[in-house]
C-alpha cells in the first residue's frame, strides 16, 4: 500500500521513529520527514471539550493540532454543517457527524457511522460502540452531567447515580466492559458519586482498578480507573485542573478537574504513562488567559483533554 | 367496638394508581402506537446515599429492537419509596406533580412535546432503513 494512502485510513495510523509517543506537531503525517525509520501504530485519539464560547474554527484548529480521531464535545453551538466545514476544510482528513439523540453531548470524528453507531442515550450521556478496523471494538461514553448551580451537593450527587447505572446496563446488554468514559461531569474525581461503588466507582490507582470489581452490600461492582487523579494541582503534568472557579465561598478550591477520563480495567492495555493530557496550547493558540485559567471569555472555561489509546 | 374483636375502623382505600402502574401501561401503548418498531419500558430502581435517603427512581426507555436494540432514556421520576406521591420529574427543571391526575397530564405534555416527536421520528425512520 502507497504511504499516503496508508496515511488516508480512516483509524489513526500514524508514523512513528522508535518507540516515542505521537509527536505533539500539528499534522505528523506532514512534518516528519517519509525516511524516518518507521513502524505503524494505531493509537486512536479521543478528546473532550466542553467548548462553551469558542468559535467553531477553534475547535476545528485544536482538534487538528492534536490529530484527534474522536472529538466528543459538550455545550457546543455550532450545528453540525458549521462544524464538518470548519474541521474538513483545508485537511486531507476527513471527519464525520456521529449523531444521536443526546442534546448535550455532539460528536464528530474519522470513522462513519459503520464504526461508531449510539446504542444508548439519555439527556446526560451518549453509549456508543466504536469498532476502529483495526482493533477490538470497545464502549465510548460522553458524559455531560448537570451542572452544580441551583442545587445542593448532595442532590447533584444523585444525580450522577442514574448515569453510573446507565452504563453498567449498556454493558450487561451489550456483552462487553471494554468501556471508556470522558465527559465532564460536574464533579471532582474525589466526590462521592466519582468514588462510591453505586456512583462510577472510579479509583486513582490502576492497581487497585485491575482488581476488577468490588462486591458491596452482596452487590460486585465493577471499577473504573480514574487517571485525573493525577492532574489534580501543581505538581501534576498541565494545569491544576481543568476547569477554574472563584465565588468567594468559605471552602474554595479554585481549580477543578470536572473533565475527566474513566477506564474499565479491560481498557488498561491500551492505556500508557501519558495517555491523558490536558491541552492548555494548541500550535501559537493559547487556550488560556493571563491567568493561566481556561479563557472563558474568548473561547471556553474548560480545557479539552486528550486520550491517546494504543489499539 | 364490634363483636368479632375487630378494631379497625372503615378504611377509606381510594384507587391510587402508582407512578410504575401509569408509566408501564404508557409504555405498552408504545408498541402498539409504532406498529411495533418501537418499545417501551419502565426502569425501578432504589438510589441514594444511604438506607435512609434512597429514592425510587423510574426511568421510562424507549428501545429500538432493529437497531441492536438502541435505548433512549425519555425523562425520569422520582419519588419516596412508600409514599407515591408526589413525584417528581429528574431534573434541575423538573416539574413536582402531586397526584395521578397531574403526573398524567405531564406525562401528555412530555408525549407530545416536540423533542420527544423528534426522537420517536427518528428512531423509526432509521428502524425502517434497509440495512
Amino acid at each position: 500500500m502507497p504511504r499516503n494512502k496508508i496515511l488516508d485510513a480512516r483509524l489513526s495510523i500514524h508514523r512513528c521513529a522508535g518507540h516515542r509517543p505521537r509527536p505533539r506537531s500539528p499534522n505528523p503525517s506532514t512534518t516528519r520527514g517519509f525516511d524516518a525509520p518507521v513502524y505503524l501504530s494505531t493509537m486512536l485519539r479521543v478528546m473532550f471539550w466542553n467548548v462553551g464560547n469558542a468559535p467553531v474554527e477553534v475547535i476545528a484548529h485544536v482538534t487538528k493540532s492534536e490529530s484527534i480521531d474522536i472529538l466528543v464535545l459538550a455545550e457546543l453551538r455550532h450545528g453540525a454543517a458549521s462544524c464538518l466545514k470548519a474541521l474538513n476544510a483545508e485537511s486531507r482528513l476527513t471527519y464525520h457527524a456521529n449523531l444521536s439523540q443526546c442534546p448535550r453531548i455532539a460528536i464528530y470524528s474519522r470513522l462513519s457511522d459503520q464504526y461508531l453507531s449510539p446504542a444508548a442515550d439519555t439527556k446526560y450521556m451518549t453509549v456508543r460502540v466504536v469498532k476502529p478496523p483495526i482493533g477490538r471494538p470497545f464502549l465510548l461514553v460522553g458524559v455531560h452531567m448537570r451542572s452544580k448551580l441551583h442545587q445542593s451537593s448532595e442532590s447533584h450527587g444523585l444525580s450522577l447515580l442514574p448515569a453510573a447505572h446507565e452504563i453498567r446496563a449498556a454493558e450487561d446488554r451489550l456483552g462487553t466492559q471494554r468501556t471508556v468514559v470522558v465527559g465532564d461531569f460536574n464533579a471532582d474525581p474525589y466526590e462521592t458519586s466519582i468514588v462510591a461503588a453505586t456512583g462510577f466507582h472510579a479509583v486513582m490507582t490502576r492497581q487497585r482498578a485491575q482488581r476488577g470489581a468490588r462486591t458491596v452490600g452482596g452487590i460486585e461492582q465493577p471499577f473504573f480507573y480514574n487517571p485525573m487523579w493525577s492532574y489534580l494541582g501543581d505538581l501534576s503534568q498541565g494545569p491544576p485542573g481543568t476547569y477554574h472557579y472563584s465565588h468567594g465561598e468559605e471552602a474554595e478550591r479554585f481549580w477543578h478537574s470536572f473533565d475527566q477520563v474513566l477506564l474499565r480495567p479491560a481498557m488498561l492495555e491500551h492505556f500508557r504513562e501519558g495517555s491523558v493530557r490536558v491541552v492548555t496550547q494548541a500550535g501559537s493558540l493559547s487556550l488560556a488567559n493571563r491567568d493561566g485559567y481556561p479563557d472563558a471569555d474568548k473561547l471556553s472555561d474548560h480545557f479539552p483533554v486528550v486520550l491517546t489509546l494504543y489499539m | 367496638m364490634s363483636q368479632n374483636g375487630d378494631l379497625w375502623p372503615d378504611l377509606e382505600l381510594p384507587e391510587i394508581r402508582t407512578p410504575h402502574s401509569i408509566l408501564r401501561e404508557q409504555a405498552s401503548y408504545l408498541a402498539r402506537r409504532t406498529g411495533g418498531i418501537l418499545e417501551g419500558r419502565v426502569e425501578k430502581h432504589l438510589w441514594g446515599p444511604g438506607f435512609d435517603k434512597q429514592m425510587l427512581h423510574l426511568q421510562f426507555v424507549l428501545v429500538a429492537p432493529v437497531l441492536d436494540g438502541y435505548q433512549y432514556t425519555l425523562f425520569t421520576l422520582v419519588h419516596d419509596p412508600v409514599v407515591s406521591y408526589p413525584v417528581w420529574e429528574d431534573g434541575p427543571d423538573g416539574a413536582q406533580l402531586e397526584n395521578e391526575d397531574e403526573l398524567r397530564k405531564h406525562l401528555a405534555e412530555v408525549f407530545r412535546s416536540p423533542q420527544t416527536t423528534k426522537v420517536i421520528q427518528s428512531l423509526v425512520a432509521q428502524s425502517r432503513e434497509p440495512s
